[in-house]
């Protein structure tokens, strides 16, 4: 049976890495995964200054990713916290420094 | 005139709690600014309330007073960080158990628990809230001085 939409939002999905990935990360033993990495400041009880990293990826192109899970971007090396599929291909891994 | 014993008192504090093997020189009295992660493991002192009884009828009054203060541990680190906070606390409580000197006397603190939390960012944080009370007698009129 026929999933018009479906099929929109994998080409939506691809379109948006495609176009607004902004690193190619290491995802365990995936290398050269495109996502849009975001670590923007966020503080912890109102005085603890930090960020909060963050990388959205397409769903297939790290199935196997899970809590605990080595990601690499830029360098810089941190363990995934929370694996957060939205239902439609696109996940977003929060991210802890190592 | 002296500084108000709030001041006093907090400045002892400080004094007290700086050079502890975890926390070093880091200890900061009512900060509000933020801490960049260099100032982990850090401490926070901040007085919270006073309790004031009237000891006498007239003014001016000579009042026992009773001072709330936390001492906050800080840690942000990707590991053991539970641990470390709970190594900090021990370095504060052994620290404060002899009490204060403020303008040549001791103060006790006494301690009187403590809280703790803990939250996700881009490394684990965890903050423990240690609270202490400091009774002490001053006049009415002169909140700078010790009676």
């Amino acid at each position: 049976m026929p999933a018009p939409f479906a099929a929109l939002e994998a080409r939506i999905n691809a379109a948006t890495i495609a176009h607004l990935a902004n690193v190619a990360a290491s995802v365990g033993a995936v290398s050269g995964v495109e996502g849009t990495f975001d670590n923007a400041y966020e503080d912890a009880f109102g005085i603890v200054a930090g960020t909060s990293p963050s990388l959205l990826i397409l769903t297939a192109a790290a199935p196997a990713v899970a809590h605990g899970t080595a990601v690499v971007i830029g360098g810089v090396s941190y363990t995934v916290t929370n694996v957060r599929p939205d239902g439609t291909g696109m996940t977003r891994l929060m991210l802890q420094e190592v | 005139m002296a500084d108000h014993l709030h001041k006093q008192i907090r400045a002892a504090l400080v004094t007290a709690l700086t050079g502890l093997t975890t926390s070093g020189a880091r200890v900061y009295a009512n900060r509000l600014a933020p801490l960049p992660d260099t100032t982990s493991p850090t401490l926070l002192v901040t007085l919270d309330d006073e309790q004031a009884a009237g000891m006498t009828i007239h003014q001016p009054q000579v009042q026992d007073r009773t001072l709330s203060l936390s001492v906050a541990a800080v840690v942000k680190a990707s590991s053991a960080v539970d641990d470390t906070l709970d190594l900090m606390s021990k370095e504060v409580e052994i620290a404060l158990a002899a009490g204060i000197t403020v303008t040549g006397r001791n103060l006790p603190v006494f301690y009187q628990g403590m809280s703790f939390e803990d939250a996700q960012a881009d490394k684990p944080v965890g903050i423990k809230r240690m609270t202490f009370s400091i009774p002490f007698t001053a006049m009415s009129n002169a909140p700078d001085v010790l009676t």
